[in-house]
């Protein structure tokens, strides 16, 4: 795809002009009397040049290097901790997190295990695991849990790591106590995984439960090609049996390249959606959001990552679960809010997951070395603005190696 | 002590001006309510500039743009008008000779079209990337996002922008 012309398109798009001679009538009316500064003026100008060049000289001289990775690592997830608690201040649970670079910086601890919680003071928790999974970081795949779901009972990990996928459930009170373990079929294509809380439970702003699959392609998940065909499969559950709840369903059903349909399975109503996407650019994040309005329902995104060229579907893909979830009340409009939701989209980037640039080339995780073509088409596929920060991550990535 | 605040305001509102006014215009859709919409921001600017704990053009740069939103969070409260035009609405001024082998104003048409779809964090991210040519570090510090963020809504805009256009005409964006 060509960016540059896209890019180009934009900015003429975007461009505007202001009316000729309006710039000018503004700065003079603003400082039009700079001009009328006189020789001291001119003086003291010159010497703040003189004065910066002195600073500047000294910048260099005192310049002491950047801090290292876990640092910086922590820094950033300190920053989204804090945006998590303002959030929970306002009285809604959050839960989403992609914690790829979490995991990259707890490899400087080596297989530490860090659970975070905050509470809504409702019954409801947020949990964010950081648990690393630090050879296959380093060895460019990347694993450890992506996000929590928690309904005070249980808090529910739903994991992904190169081996393949699954949804763990830990004691609230004691996160290192696993209640129940992986419901992962054995090729990793597909699992489902559910969360039951009964209406009681909802009345009371608890979770409404929900279910979560994937598979990778109907077809032939051998085929390379078919990764750009794959499909998500996300589904909603709700004990509540009352389609009036369901209305921004619709829009979900008519929404284009998405299929819906009901499941009745023990009594219940599962309401399911599979999008069929393609992925943007090989290794790029790609995100579909699905805003599911309604009391009791949960927000979900599903964001997906294609990161090797491993045979193995589960090896060469993975997918995170975002979901936001609310308690019933004033906070579920603003929780709805896209705008709010966005800031709080950590999707996973190539960056984090991908071949292992060396200066003989460039591997993939697997060991097989890239094409020269391929790795042009790879730094292609890089966001432009990503670029000089995934080169320095790599550079990092191998200092560790 | 060495700061000569008329002329570095000056060359900051040389540096600044066309972000600020394209920025503004987008929002506003409008030329001469753009012009005092803006004539106000740098009064502002300017007014407060003993303010500023910082002449670091980048802090300048925050610090204005939340002069820009400050002002226009206002207009629009004044004037209880949502904050969204209809792009596609906007005096195309494109030069003839942009690119040829298409239809320029059908496509800017377009692209304004789609631009309004996009949600308003990514449609904000755009404009402050190809109006104001912000670095993503810039736009994250002018947004309090992280730059992760920025780069994501960038990417994800551009993929929109790139996919829609490529199916409403193949002829748009061709693949290299």
């Amino acid at each position: 795809m060509n960016n540059k012309k896209l890019e180009n398109l934009l900015r003429d798009s975007l461009e505007v002009k202001a009316r000729e001679g309006f710039k000018e009538d503004l700065k003079a009316k603003l400082v039009g009397e700079t001009k009328k500064s006189g020789l001291f003026g001119r003086l003291v100008y010159s010497m703040s040049f003189a004065m910066i060049a002195v600073v500047a000289v000294g910048a260099v001289y005192f310049y002491k290097p950047q801090e290292g990775l876990f640092e910086k690592v922590y820094a950033e997830n300190m920053a989204f901790y804090d945006e998590v608690e303002q959030k929970l201040a306002s009285g809604y649970i959050l839960y989403e997190k992609v914690l790829h670079e979490s995991a990259a910086g707890n490899g400087v601890e080596q297989h530490s295990s860090i659970l975070e919680t905050w509470s809504d003071g409702k019954g409801n928790s947020l949990s964010i695991p950081r648990d690393a999974v630090t050879e296959e970081i380093l060895g460019g795949e990347y694993g450890g849990p992506s996000m929590v779901l928690t309904n005070g009972d249980k808090n529910m990990f739903y994991t992904t790591d190169s081996k393949g996928f699954g949804l763990e459930a830990y004691s609230p009170k004691d996160p290192y106590q696993c209640l129940e373990k992986g419901i992962s079929n054995d090729s990793g294509r597909s699992f489902t995984a559910t969360l039951d809380v009964d209406e009681d439970d909802i009345a009371k702003g608890d979770l409404g439960g929900f279910g979560l699959g994937y598979y990778y392609d109907q077809k032939d998940p051998e085929v390379e090609a078919d990764i750009n065909d794959r499909n998500l499969l996300f589904s909603l559950r709700s004990p509540i049996a009352d389609n009036n709840k369901f209305q921004a369903f619709e829009e979900l059903k008519n929404k284009k390249d998405v299929t819906y349909k009901e499941v009745i399975e023990g009594g219940k109503t599962y309401y399911v959606f599979t999008a069929e996407r393609k992925l943007m650019m090989r290794g790029a994040s790609a995100v579909d959001n699905y805003y599911i309005d309604g009391e009791n329902y949960r927000l979900m995104k599903v964001d997906s990552q294609y990161f090797n060229k491993d045979k193995n579907p589960a090896n060469r893909s993975t997918i995170t679960f975002l979901g936001v979830d609310y308690i019933p009340g004033e906070q579920s409009k603003e929780i709805f809010d896209p705008e709010k939701y966005d800031l709080y989209l950590q999707p996973v980037t190539v960056s984090k997951s991908i071949p292992v640039h060396t200066e003989e080339g460039c591997y993939y995780p697997d060991g097989i070395k890239m094409t020269d073509a391929e790795n042009e088409e790879f730094w292609a596929t890089v966001p432009e603005g990503t670029k000089q920060s995934f080169k320095e991550y790599i550079e990092e990535i191998k200092s560790f190696n | 002590m060495f700061w000569n605040k008329q002329n570095w305001f000056e060359r900051k509102y040389e540096q600044n001006f066309k972000w600020v006014y394209g920025y503004v215009f987008i929002r506003i859709g409008n030329h001469a309510q753009t012009e005092d919409l803006v004539s106000e921001i740098w009064e502002n600017a300017y007014k407060g500039l003993d303010s500023l704990k910082s002449h670091n053009n980048s802090v300048f740069c925050v610090w204005l743009f939340r002069i820009v939103r400050n002002v226009l969070a206002k207009y629009f409260s004044n004037n209880k008008k949502t904050e969204t035009i209809d792009l596609a609405k906007v005096e195309l001024i494109a030069d003839d000779d942009f690119e040829e082998g298409f239809d320029n104003s059908k496509l800017f048409f377009d692209v304004r079209g789609l631009m309004n779809s996009l949600p308003e964090a990514q449609k904000e991210t755009l404009y402050l990337r190809y109006i104001s040519e912000f670095s993503n570090k810039e736009i994250a510090a002018n947004l309090n996002v992280s730059e992760k963020t920025v780069s994501s809504n960038l990417a994800r805009a551009l993929a929109f922008l790139r996919d829609h256009l490529t199916k409403s005409n193949p002829n748009h964006l061709s693949y290299e």
